[in-house]
């Protein structure tokens, strides 16, 4: 009786200590910290998530994301985080530094509680001989600045809905409910911009550095020209010289810049030819009027439009 | 009956261990069924498991092609510009991460005394950096260091360890120690051409790199706006060349603390207050009389996207000789190109020179940096010095600095 007894109790133990570990595993407590590198994907998976998620983000709008001094307190965000999201690729060289002073594996790539954006994206600009510095500051896996096409947005959107699924099942409804709500007013927006848009198909653009291409390729506009000669190089007067002279010869309209890159080269070229600049958004934040991922693109693309139409 | 109460009594004699031995049997037998039960209920559980995970690989292959097939429906993508749609980069290979950071100096001087690279051009440092993860736990990182003032040397060659309790994060190597600011960092991220000069008096003409260990962790206080970082580290004793705090033995260890406090005040400004301690040995018997304690203060303030303000402060205090030094560094980055700032220097040498009329050095230098791009970097530096036995310089730098290939930070 006592060895039956015996192995009841450990079996018992055993089965208690099981359920409680799966228990553990399955519920986590609320609400879910998720720490993203920019703002867009942080607004984005807070929209999804609702008031089961915190979210926060380590670059600052108003900063351009190649160049961000992470802190201390960034460290320790992601340290806390239940949940790191990133661009993946090499838009944020500061992303290795930063992780390797987190020292946590599983924030690092391949690691469980982490989500790389760019996986089911299709990558534009990807470069298909050697990749050299001679070129800029090119990206070797392909344009890196893929959020701003709202199209891309809904796959970010399902990437995150997958995760947070996944690290708390027991949110799984209201998060379904969320995605489907983000994804319906996005495709109606998207609707109305491609038709806004439409007269303007073809159209020639210029913009300060190449981080538009997912956007132009949503807008069906042309960008060919930056004001930066190449990527990562400030202009010029030789280079703002040809482009005064690409801006008359083409009448190209518009030119767009993030509100982070020096005003002075537009100015020049405006002064010169009558270019009317804009100042839109890479990130959710940077400017007042693009408070939360669709206002955003919406900000961006009617500045397009009534700059065409004016 | 006698013999029928006798075979009776004889019956029960034999019988009644069998009985024992008997319900024995049957508690092993009821036993054993109890394991073959709950062999059967865990086989089942695994079984069920398997099922959902297959179901679950399924259906996320299953959201994904939706996702694909949604974004193809809503507009087509135009194709022109696309090289590889639809295909995901190529993900690292077993190659370390290698780069190269070149530090070509020209120096002029009005002193008469032929020292390292006075009144010519030299290839000052030639940095080659190798870095990759070791396995899921660790990292190594190397750097080794070329120059045609010196032979080749190991500057840093350590080991990184993470998934550490307290999320601690452990180096362990050769390190360069994080003691203050400037003395923490390569020459490259420096604002300055050279080192403050309470760094190269104390620890050594390019700081200190010791092969020890060191662990540091986030104490508790943290909060949002708030963090405190506390480094201990255990190094091998002896200065870096030239430095006058600790002695030449490397027998008796060297021991550090770093209590490093960091304020934001918002996205745009920031402070850091750091307090590091520092005991070795500056003689060849085992005293420990180097107690030294170090204090750094820095503001940062973003005046826009691309300027910023920098106040560095860092002072160094001998208990052992009752020495102590200083430096403070204003840096201006005006912009995209060009930053511009002044240090102002301050030391007490533990080792005077002979004939010093004064227990002092002092430097004043300014700068101008020009940006070229992300990867290079100029710089045009003027000192004057006034040294302990009243004798002045002035002295002019040209400082080129060159990346490629991988490097952890941009010269920016």
């Amino acid at each position: 009786m006592k060895i039956r007894n015996f192995v009841r109790s450990i079996t018992a133990i055993v089965i208690i200590l099981a359920c409680n570990e799966n228990a553990n595993a399955d519920s986590i407590e609320l609400p879910i910290k998720v720490c993203t590198t920019l703002s867009s994907y942080a607004d984005i998976a807070k929209t999804i998530g609702g008031d089961r998620v915190e979210a926060s983000s380590v670059a600052s709008p108003r900063f351009n994301p190649h160049f961000i001094e992470a802190r201390p307190s960034d460290v320790l965000k992601i340290k806390r985080a239940d949940l790191f999201i990133h661009s993946g690729l090499d838009l944020e060289a500061w992303r290795g530094p930063l992780l390797d002073a987190v020292a946590k594996s599983e924030f690092r790539e391949g690691g469980a509680k982490q989500i790389d954006l760019s996986e089911g994206i299709a990558l534009l600009e990807v470069p298909s001989g050697q990749v050299s510095r001679a070129e800029g500051d090119i990206h070797m896996f392909g344009n890196p600045h893929y959020w701003p096409d709202p199209r891309n947005g809904i796959i970010i959107a399902k990437h995150i809905a997958a995760k947070l699924i996944e690290i708390d099942p027991a949110g799984a409804a209201e998060y379904t409910k969320n995605l489907n709500s983000f994804m319906d007013a996005l495709n109606a927006k998207i609707q109305s911009w491609s038709e806004a848009l439409k007269p303007y198909a073809g159209k020639e653009v210029i913009g300060y550095h190449n981080e538009w291409p997912y956007l132009m390729a949503f807008a069906k506009l042309s960008m060919t020209q930056f004001v930066e000669p190449k990527p990562g190089i400030p202009p010029g007067p030789q280079h703002l010289a040809e482009l005064e002279t690409f801006i008359k010869a083409k009448s190209v309209k518009v030119l767009i810049q993030a509100s982070y890159f020096p005003k002075e080269a537009g100015d020049y070229l405006h002064d010169k030819t009558g270019i009317t600049v804009l100042s839109l958004c890479q990130n959710v934040g940077e400017l007042p009027e693009c408070g939360n991922y669709i206002a955003m693109i919406d900000y961006d693309l009617n500045q397009i439009v009534k700059a065409f139409k004016s | 009956m006698k013999q029928i109460f006798y075979c009776a009594a004889i019956a029960c004699a034999v019988a009644t261990p069998v009985c024992g031995w008997c319900e024995n049997q049957n508690d092993i037998a009821e036993l054993k069924k109890s394991i073959a039960e709950l062999s059967g209920i865990v086989k089942s559980l695994q079984t069920t498991v398997k099922a959902q995970q297959v179901e679950l690989s399924s259906l996320k292959k299953e959201n994904q092609a939706l996702a694909v097939a949604q974004t193809k429906v809503v507009t087509e993508r135009p194709s022109a510009t696309t090289l590889a749609s639809g295909t995901s980069p190529k993900k690292g290979t077993y190659l370390p991460e290698i780069g190269m950071v070149a530090d070509i100096v020209g120096t002029s001087s009005q002193s008469s005394e032929d020292s390292e690279g006075n009144d010519r051009f030299s290839a000052r440092d030639v940095e080659l950096v190798i870095g990759h993860d070791v396995d899921p736990y660790s990292r190594l990182d190397a750097t080794i260091t070329f120059s045609d003032q010196e032979s080749a040397s190991l500057e840093e060659a350590y080991a990184s360890f993470w998934d550490l309790p307290l999320d601690s994060k452990l180096r362990f190597g050769l390190i360069k120690p994080k003691i203050g600011i400037d003395a923490a960092i390569h020459r490259d991220s420096l604002d300055t051409v050279d080192e403050p000069l309470v760094i190269t008096t104390y620890l050594g003409k390019e700081g200190m790199n010791k092969t020890g260990f060191d662990l540091t962790a986030f104490t508790p206080l943290a909060t949002d706006w708030f963090t405190q970082q506390l480094t201990l580290g255990f190094l091998d004793g002896g200065g870096g060349d030239d430095g006058q705090l600790f002695g030449t033995n490397e027998r008796y260890p060297t021991l550090y603390g770093k209590l490093k406090n960091s304020i934001d005040f918002s996205d745009e400004s920031n402070a850091d207050i750091g307090l590091t301690w520092l005991n070795g040995n500056s003689t060849d018997d085992s005293q420990r009389n180097v107690n030294t304690l170090v204090v750094d203060a820095t503001f940062s303030q973003h005046i826009s996207p691309t300027s910023k303000f920098k106040l560095q402060n860092e002072a160094y205090i001998n208990q052992e000789s009752s020495t102590w030094g200083y430096y403070s560094l204003a840096d201006y980055r005006l912009g995209e190109r060009w930053a511009l700032g002044t240090r102002w220097d301050w030391v007490q040498p533990i080792d005077p020179i002979a004939n010093s009329v004064k227990d002092y050095d002092q430097e004043l230098s300014g700068y101008l940096t020009f940006f070229q791009s992300e990867f290079a970097r100029w710089r045009f530096e003027y000192q004057h010095d006034w040294r302990q036995d009243d004798t002045h310089d002035n002295v002019l730098f040209l400082q080129g600095t060159f990346a490629i290939g991988t490097h952890k930070h941009a010269l920016q």
